[in-house]
Order: C-alpha cells, then sequence, then structure tokens
C-alpha cells in the first residue's frame, strides 16, 4: 500500500482510546451510542444490462 | 452493536472535496481500526474466557503477531479478508458476551459454520486466525506450527501474499518454516516451498495469482481470496470461473488501468492505496453482475466485458463503493431516529427495477459522479472511434438525468446526520459542475440511448433517446407519490 502507515500492535496496544472504545462497546458497557462499524452493505449491480447498475 | 471509529479531528481542516475523493488518510485510518478491533477482541477474550479456554490457541497466535515486524503485520492485516475476519469475530464475540444473537455476515458465517451456537461459531472462527499468522510467515514473520493444523478449501491465497495453494479439495496446513508451507493433502504430506510452482504438478502447489501492473501498481486478479469466506453467499461465480479465467483477461485488466491512469488519475492512484487485488467473473455468472461488500473493504468483483473504458466504468464505480465503506467508518451518513435508512427498502431508484433504501440511493449518488466525470473527460479526449464518443455522450447524458433523480430522493426523504450532510452536499455541488460541463460539452440527452454487450460491442438499447428511457424507467418503476415530484425534477 503506497501510503500505508505501519501497523504496529505493541503501539497500538498501549494508550489508545479507540481500542478502550471497542473493548467497552464488546461489554456493552457504553451502550449502542458508543461508536460506528461501517452499515454492512453489499452493493451490487443486477443483471440487466449496465444500465441497471447498483 | 456498540463500537466506535477514531476521532475526527484530523478530518477536521481537511476540505469535504479531498475527503470525499482523494484524502489517502481515511485507508490508514480503517486499518488501524480494524488492528485495534484485533487487540480488544483478544483482550477481552483473555479478560473474560467465554470459550473456557478454547481461546488459548488463538491468544497465543496474537501474542506471536505482536511480536511480528510491522512491516509483515501491516501487509497481512491490510488484506480486505483481514477486516471480514476481524468484523466477524468482533460481532461474534460481543454476541457471546452480551448474550444475544448474531446478525448481518456473523450470523450468515455461524449458519456456513454449522455451528451448533454462537459460542461454537466463535470457536470455530478463532480457528479461522491461523490463515493470518501463516500469511505473516509468508511475508518476513517469524514462522508458525499448529498443533491442530489448519484446514482450508483449495484454492487458498495466503493473506498479505498474491501467493495461493492451488489445487482440488482441502488442504491441512501444519504450518509455515521459513520459505516451505508444511501441509497434508488426503493422505500424502507435502512441503510446499513459498514460491510459484515451475513444474506441472496437478497436486496442492504455491501459485503466483495472475497481476496487471501499469506503472508501478500492480492489481492481482486474485480469485483465491474469495474463497475460503463463510457468510459471503456471492463467490461462487468467481471460483466457478476457474483460475484461467483471469489468467486469460490480464490484458484487458491491463488496458483498463491504462485508461484509468489516463482519465482518472485521481482515481488510478488509490488503487495502489487501496486495491491490493480484485477478481473477474463472466457477465451472466451469479445473480449479480459487479459487486462490492461492506466487509471486504479493498476489493470487488466485476463482470469481464471486453471493452477497457466500460471495465473502466465498473472500476471507478466499484472502487468508490469502496472508497464510501472507509468514509463510512469514520461516522453514520444517516440519523436514523425517525427513518432506517438502511432497512426500508421503498425509495426509487433510477439505476435499479426494485425499490431501495436511502443509504443505497446514496451510495449510488456517490458513485456515479466519478463515474460521470470519467466520461467528460473521455469526450473531451473527442476519439476517434465515433462509437466510443457515442457512448460517451450516452452514458453522461444518462448518469446526469439519474444523478438528479437520486439526489433529489435524499434531499427529500433522508435524515442525514451533519457528517452525512456535509458529504452530500459536496456530491450536489459536483453535480452541478458536472451538469456545466456537460452543457460545455454539447452533451444532449435527446441521444440515442446506447449498451455495451459482453463482447464490447456498443449498441441502441431500445428506448428513442437517454432522456426518454429514464423517464420510462421512472413512471415503470417508481411509486406514484414519489413519481411526481420527481417528474418535475427532470424538467429540461
Amino acid at each position: 500500500m503506497q501510503h500505508e502507515e505501519l501497523l504496529d500492535l505493541e503501539t497500538l496496544a498501549g494508550d489508545n482510546p479507540e481500542l478502550a472504545t471497542l473493548e467497552a462497546g464488546l461489554r456493552h458497557e457504553t451502550g449502542d451510542e458508543a461508536g460506528h462499524w461501517t452499515r454492512q452493505y453489499r452493493a451490487s449491480a443486477k443483471p440487466g444490462g449496465k444500465t441497471q447498475t447498483n | 452493536m456498540a463500537c466506535t471509529s477514531t476521532s475526527r479531528a484530523d478530518q477536521a481542516t481537511e476540505p469535504v472535496r479531498e475527503t470525499l475523493w482523494t484524502s489517502p488518510a481515511i485507508y490508514s485510518r480503517r486499518h488501524r481500526k480494524s488492528a485495534s478491533a484485533l487487540l480488544a477482541v483478544h483482550n477481552q477474550l483473555a479478560r473474560q474466557r467465554p470459550l473456557g479456554g478454547r481461546e488459548a490457541g488463538f491468544l497465543e497466535l496474537v501474542e506471536q503477531a505482536r511480536s511480528a515486524p510491522a512491516e509483515a503485520f501491516t501487509r497481512v492485516w491490510t488484506d480486505p479478508v483481514a477486516y471480514y475476519w476481524v468484523r466477524i469475530a468482533y460481532e461474534l464475540l460481543y454476541a457471546v458476551l452480551n448474550e444475544t444473537p448474531a446478525t448481518g455476515v456473523a450470523a450468515a458465517c455461524a449458519r456456513d459454520y454449522g455451528a451448533a451456537d454462537t459460542a461454537a461459531a466463535l470457536e470455530r472462527h478463532l480457528h479461522e486466525f491461523r490463515r493470518f499468522a501463516l500469511g505473516i510467515a509468508a511475508a518476513g514473520g517469524p514462522g508458525c506450527r499448529f498443533d491442530e493444523p489448519y484446514r482450508a478449501g483449495l484454492p487458498f491465497a495466503l493473506p498479505g501474499s498474491l501467493l495461493y495453494v492451488a489445487g482440488r479439495g482441502e488442504i491441512a496446513v501444519y504450518g509455515i518454516d521459513g520459505d516451505t508451507l508444511y501441509c497434508r493433502h488426503g493422505d500424502t504430506e507435502r512441503h510446499l516451498p513459498l514460491r510459484p510452482a515451475a513444474s506441472a504438478d496437478t497436486g496442492p502447489r504455491v501459485e503466483q495469482c495472475p497481476v496487471a501492473g501499469v506503472d508501478d501498481y500492480r492489481c492481482g486478479l486474485n480469485a483465491a481470496a474469495f474463497n475460503n469466506l463463510p457468510g459471503m453467499e456471492f463467490t461462487a461465480p468467481v471460483q466457478a470461473a476457474g483460475p484461467a479465467f483471469q489468467e486469460h483477461r490480464v490484458e484487458l485488466v491491463q488496458q483498463t488501468l491504462q485508461v484509468l491512469r489516463d482519465r482518472a488519475p485521481e482515481v488510478f492512484a488509490q488503487f495502489a492505496d487501496a486495491v491490493p487485488y480484485i477478481a473477474l467473473k463472466p457477465l451472466r455468472g451469479g445473480d449479480y453482475t459487479n459487486l462490492a461488500h461492506s466487509e471486504l473493504p479493498g476489493t470487488f468483483i466485476a463482470a469481464a466485458i471486453d471493452h477497457p473504458h466500460e471495465m473502466a466504468d465498473t472500476f471507478i464505480h466499484e472502487f468508490h463503493h469502496n472508497r464510501l465503506f472507509f468514509l463510512e467508518e469514520t461516522g453514520p451518513f444517516f440519523d436514523e431516529t425517525h427513518t432506517q435508512a438502511l432497512e426500508e427498502q421503498r425509495y426509487y431508484s433510477p439505476w435499479r427495477d426494485d425499490l431501495r433504501s436511502l443509504h443505497g440511493i446514496y451510495h449510488a449518488v456517490y458513485v456515479f459522479i466519478p463515474v460521470t466525470r470519467f466520461w467528460l473527460r473521455v469526450l473531451a479526449e473527442d476519439p476517434p472511434d465515433d462509437s466510443l464518443r457515442a457512448y460517451a455522450g450516452e452514458r453522461i447524458a444518462r448518469f446526469l438525468l439519474q444523478l438528479r433523480i437520486g439526489i433529489a430522493q435524499i434531499d427529500r426523504h433522508a435524515e442525514l446526520t451533519p457528517y452525512g450532510e456535509a458529504l452530500f452536499r459536496q456530491m450536489a455541488g459536483d453535480v452541478a459542475e458536472l451538469e456545466g460541463l456537460a452543457r460545455a460539452a454539447g452533451v444532449d440527452d435527446r441521444a440515442a440511448a446506447l449498451a455495451c454487450g459482453a463482447d464490447g460491442r456498443i449498441a441502441p438499447a431500445g428506448a428513442s433517446s437517454v432522456r426518454a428511457d429514464v423517464l420510462e424507467h421512472l413512471a415503470r418503476f417508481a411509486p406514484r407519490q414519489q413519481r411526481t415530484h420527481l417528474e418535475s425534477r427532470l424538467a429540461p
């Protein structure tokens, strides 16, 4: 990946607010308003030609 | 589902236009989040031990990943399949810890595992992490050896690389040491060198998927990466087409990437950031033509059409679904206090015969803007090929009418968050700009409606003109109360 920064798990395991929130989300401590994942979505064009896309 | 994203502080000073179309920051932000999600899954499993000790093997492998060189881990964890895995792991663990049913792709995955309950599905899914341990070892990390083998269907892709184990049936992988993968196929033990096999061996062997390259960018045609993905029901047409289908279309993809580089350079530049591989399928394979999925960010499946400009249209389209997945990781687009923007399939879309969700229309508006921009550039080059010139004009005219409808639908029905609203206003501004460029270029929606066939031949498509075609679709498929409003928006 051209502009990709290195993912260092040791660093991310340290002071990482996002990790703390993800863990809280798993424990359901912060409720459903704690954050956001991309909504699951399958973007697919249907048969029928390219005029029937998306 | 409770979870979070990184702060949007690093986006605060970035112009919305850059955020929307070109900023590379969204890619690393999402990869950081998926690595944090891996640690969150690890930490909560280690603290709560909901599987009564059966999570030990997974915990050990994550510890090994933590000590692997960051370069090796990054290569593996930026593979689209890593997001798929960690998202499902997170959702299954959430379901187990909170005693709630799994939903969405996690539920489909649990079904495909044949698991008796969510805990069994989680245990099975944690075993799947071993493919990433193998990927890290293949990427130069420490070797790995499993007491219990990792079973994978063939072809089996090594995450973080374009290598895969080719063959038929299933292999049981015991680990990687140095540049050798140790496995068993049936009753036969195999030591497979981690480099493309030169022999005509028909048994399991390591291969590299076909690669199309332009300038410094290499795009794998990696059908194997779409195998072994429980819960993802759409991958069968890629596997059914077989590896030769990809191999025979390297030149087509190469030509497509060249068109992208020349006519959509800002998009081409991002392929290197975000798309390590794709896969092709026959146009009529499966119940869809092209597909991008939120759980596989950074890749897509495209139907092969023997026309590089048409393929470039598809690549830009599917790439931008991906970019929007990355953007959506930062925060929701819709305020769903009063409407269910994803679930309610009751809105007319000019691109589909069935009614769609507002979320789907938002996606469509987003992806058709850069596609229209691409065709404007093709037209501006005044191609000597008459059919290509006519087709470019046709696409521009059609997409601008459809975009006007899509924007009207979002404007009228959606409740957007401030983030979703800022992005949408930029999109509306971009469409207005494209309409001005189209007028200046003499694009006319009274031009004949055209379509491009699988053989790349451009031919008249039914209705007399683009405008008539779009209006006919609207009259046929829009609910009456939406139709009247939309017809007024299409006034010349």
